[in-house]
């Protein structure tokens, strides 16, 4: 037999002392003229009571000195303040944020460093691009050439005789002064 | 008035200057409160998990003296406690937490506990019964989800009112009674299931 659906959160509240006096007392004399809500009010009440009785009855249980005394350990290992390590948590991640901040800031500048200027004030048709020398052409000029050697004068006068034959092949004369210009 | 309340209520006097010097940073007085509430708190402890239940408590109390400004007396400073070592108690399954291997025979421990309470007026067999009942319904309280786990250990072991518990779990008194509903039908189906079982293992 079912208890009443109706009845059901009742039920559930007597068996919990949660129902008031004349609310509990209506509800036990609907108990006695129904088998289905008895049984159902009958094993909640037993679960209730039977976990109350247990834990009245169990004796108290005593804390160890080591417990107490590793709470306080690491109460005064954390900070002798509460809220400590909420306010340390905090900082933390302002820090953090902050940091992260900085660093785009530096990234973005550093982008538009690199990008190449572009020298305005005359007509558009003169304008002069200054690139940056790594992203620079090569020009058949001495100071090129030093770099492209490196630091190895035999580098140096082997590109720079490949550069005069090349030169003299096309009736070009090559000079220190025309590679300077 | 149930015991634990009683009790609660014996030592509120200090437990209210200890709590207010607490809650200004005095850390002496916090482990002075701690005393008063270790045994109980221990008790509550190794119903939820008698295997690591003084590392529960010791890691409820720190939380509790990280936290303790936030507590403003709307329901006792004991269920306060408890809802702190609910929420520890569920990171701890969540995070699986390492068991020493010798704290597994805490279990057993905590199961004589129940066996062997006196109780005059019933004869041995009555006492086992009821016995095996009362350990069957706690392995079944935790097999609930976490949120009914914790409105039943507050009404049934920490025994505050309505609005405490509320209160001490942050949710309406509308959300408790229905949590309550619920997990009590839950408890009640786990049981009948168990009953039947037995039943039909006689036959």
């Amino acid at each position: 037999m079912k208890a009443c659906s109706r009845n059901r959160k009742l039920l559930a509240d007597l068996a919990l002392d949660h129902l008031d006096d004349s609310r509990a007392m209506q509800m036990r004399l609907h108990l006695e003229g129904c088998e289905g809500c008895r049984i159902y009010f009958e094993s909640l009440a037993e679960i209730y009571a039977g976990q109350r009785g247990y834990l009245e009855k169990a004796p108290e249980a005593e804390a160890g000195f080591t417990l107490h005394h590793n709470l306080m350990a690491q109460i005064h290992g954390e900070s002798t303040r509460p809220d400590s390590a909420v306010h340390w948590v905090k900082w933390a991640a302002a820090g953090a944020c902050l940091l992260i901040l900085m660093v785009c800031v530096a990234l973005v500048s550093r982008e538009k460093k690199t990008e190449p200027r572009v020298i305005t004030g005359f007509s558009p048709t003169q304008q002069i691009q200054i690139s940056s020398p790594k992203s620079r052409e090569f020009q058949p000029t001495l100071s090129d050439y030093r770099r492209k050697a490196g630091r190895s004068f035999e580098n140096l006068d082997a590109l720079l005789s490949k550069e005069a034959e090349r030169r003299s092949g096309t009736g070009d004369s090559v000079s220190i002064s025309t590679l300077i210009q | 008035m149930s015991l634990s309340s009683t009790r609660a209520e014996a030592g509120s006097g200090d437990s209210l200057a200890l709590l207010q010097r607490a809650q200004d940073g005095d850390a002496e007085s916090f482990g002075e409160l701690c005393r008063l509430y270790e045994g109980r708190l221990l008790r509550q402890a190794t119903l939820l998990n008698p295997g690591c239940a003084e590392d529960l408590v010791q890691e409820c109390l720190f939380g509790a003296w990280k936290y303790i400004r936030n507590y403003r007396g709307r329901c006792q400073f004991f269920t306060w406690l408890c809802a702190i070592m609910l929420n520890q108690h569920r990171n701890m399954i969540r995070k699986r937490w390492p068991i020493a291997f010798s704290n597994l025979f805490k279990w057993k421990k905590a199961e004589k506990l129940v066996v062997e309470i006196p109780d005059p007026g019933r004869h041995p067999d009555q006492i086992a019964e009821v016995s095996e009942r009362i350990l069957y319904v706690q392995k079944c309280i935790h097999r609930l989800s976490p949120k009914h786990r914790e409105v039943i250990h507050l009404r049934f072991y920490v025994d505050d009112s309505l609005e405490g518990i509320a209160n001490a779990l942050g949710c309406s008194i509308g959300t408790v009674k229905s949590r309550l509903f619920n997990a009590l039908g839950n408890l009640r189906e786990m049981t009948a299931e168990t009953a039947a079982q037995s039943r039909s293992a006689e036959l």
